[in-house]
């Protein structure tokens, strides 16, 4: 990167006429560059563009995952297509603002944003910010295998199954010690984040309903107050995440992104936002179909859950679809959020970070990836399991511990020493001050509100 | 923007080596007023998430 005119860069740069010694991260890395190089050379667009797609994909489409596809079909079910379709887009356009950041200072600084949080603002801000983040994966981890549980039953496959499959896969994904093969792998799976637009395709809603929700944000939905803040903020918490701030930062570095590849960062980003706004409105329109079916009642669905019921009311291939959806939609976020586990624990103690490393050069970022899957696992075996509370609340506490993620973000991305000429212009920050303005302001309503009836003040 | 004279012989930007990346960069200087600001902001999100998990818990009740 290059630093402002007249500014010394905070990042260190070798020693001229020093040899680079390069560790096997590098090695791999540099082959991956060797390859954007030569199809930049040729101006091959297309393969350009693959080989720069992922962090942003892979971002957008794992927090389309378990909770966020239940909390879009809760939603759905509950007040049917109205208001909440067009605010679904709004919270994407937020994440939009948001991972572009993210993928900046990654492509930028090449360190991940824990590295740079702890770095940059001391050890206490950055254990502060992991901690958030160990807590709020560990949540929504749980929430994930949840989601695979629930999508299993409804193919009669038992909790140990979806518990099993979570942790093979995160055995399998990181067994080969290349950030490259990683990320391809994931997003084959991420493909059939799909599943969710044929539910909503297969179970026949009136296009023009959905048209009219889009265009008017009507009808704007009624009854309690706590349920519409809740589904809010877990709306809220379903789109923008401390997850994805970690993840597609430190995924940007461990893919070797620089400057020069930022239009493309912002092309993964767009086309990841876009992908997950239809997906996720899809998951909308498929729970819509239960709202003249008793929907406010899918709390007491319990283990049965969205499948079941669709299967019932639009027909045995929408639940199935939805089923096979969930499984999909758990297992790709149990791949990406155990990975940004794996980056912010390792960074927060300045271990090797990297996919490309073995896991005996990597044993903190491998054990904490694994070990976050593992406990999340072993939770979802224990019997009686509130499942749809646990999936909604995940997103809700994310949305509450997000702010001060945000924050720290946009500290670093205004950091011209860090950034040089690629900081934040006047406009972008305002836009990005609304956010965090929101997003805070979106979970400490219902962590108010709901606080004060559990205490009987209101 | 881009400096070519970054980049090594392997398609790597110099900054980008391990062996780089690994060496702290220098920490920021915050003043009394942002300091108070993150941790007026790490004491609300305290309270907020503490808010959460109680009400998550008295529900399962």
């Amino acid at each position: 990167m290059s630093p402002a005119p007249g500014q010394e860069s905070a990042l260190a740069l070798p020693a001229p006429g020093a040899p680079p010694g390069l560790r096997h991260e590098d090695e791999d890395r540099s082959a991956d560059r060797t390859r954007v190089f030569e199809a930049r050379a040729g101006r091959r667009r297309w393969l350009l563009l693959w080989l720069l797609v992922g962090p942003g994909l892979l971002a957008m489409l794992g927090e389309n995952d378990g909770p966020s596809m239940i909390s879009y079909a809760t939603t759905g079910a509950t007040y049917g297509l109205g208001a909440f379709l067009p605010f679904t887009l709004l919270t994407f356009a937020m994440a939009l603002v948001c991972q572009e950041m993210c993928m900046r200072i990654g492509a930028v600084t090449h360190r991940g944003y824990g590295q740079l949080v702890l770095e940059r603002f001391g050890r206490v801000w950055g254990w502060f910010n992991a901690g958030d983040l160990v807590l709020t994966n560990l949540v929504t981890l749980v929430a994930e295998f949840v989601a695979m549980r629930v999508g299993l039953a409804y193919f009669h496959l038992s909790a140990g199954v979806a518990a099993g499959l979570g942790i093979v896969l995160v055995l399998f994904t990181i067994s080969g010690g290349r950030y490259w093969r990683w990320e391809r792998i994931v997003l084959g799976m991420a493909v059939f984040n799909a599943l969710f637009l044929v539910a909503a395709i297969l179970s026949h809603p009136h296009w023009g309903s959905v048209g009219h929700a889009l265009l008017t944000a009507a009808p704007f939905p009624g009854g309690s107050l706590n349920t519409l803040l809740l589904l809010i903020a877990s709306t809220v918490g379903a789109t923008v995440t401390p997850w994805m701030i970690f993840f597609q930062q430190s995924a940007s570095a461990d893919k070797g992104l620089t400057p020069e590849d930022l239009v493309h960062g912002r092309y993964d980003t767009v086309l990841g936002a876009v992908l997950a706004a239809v997906f996720g409105i899809g998951a909308m329109i498929a729970g819509a179909a239960l709202a003249g079916h008793g929907g406010t009642g899918l709390q007491g669905l319990g283990g049965a859950g969205f499948p079941a019921a669709l299967s019932r009311v639009s027909g045995h291939a929408v639940g199935t679809i939805f089923a096979l959806g969930l499984i999909e939609a758990g297992a790709v976020a149990i791949l990406t959020i155990s990975a940004s586990t794996g980056y912010a624990a390792a960074e927060s103690v300045g271990a090797p970070n990297s996919m490309n490393y073995s896991a005996r050069g990597a044993a903190i970022f491998y054990g904490a990836n694994v070990g976050a899957a593992a406990i999340a696992a072993a939770i979802i075996l224990i019997p009686g399991a509130p499942l749809l509370s646990i999936a909604l609340n995940a997103n809700v506490l994310a949305t509450v511990l997000l702010p001060v993620a945000l924050v720290f973000m946009l500290m670093l991305v205004n950091d011209r020493q860090l950034m040089g000429e690629f900081v934040n212009r006047r406009a972008h920050n305002v836009v990005a001050i609304l956010i965090v303005s929101f997003v805070a302001l979106s979970g400490t309503a219902y962590a108010v509100d709901s606080f004060l009836r559990a205490v009987h003040l209101i | 923007m881009y400096r070519p004279d970054d980049i090594l012989p392997n398609h790597l930007e110099a900054d980008q080596l391990a062996a780089e990346t690994s060496r702290p960069v220098p920490r920021a200087t915050l003043s009394g007023r942002v300091r108070a600001a993150l941790w007026g902001l790490r004491v609300f999100v305290v309270i907020a998430g503490a808010m959460v998990v109680y009400v998550f818990v008295a529900n399962l009740g």
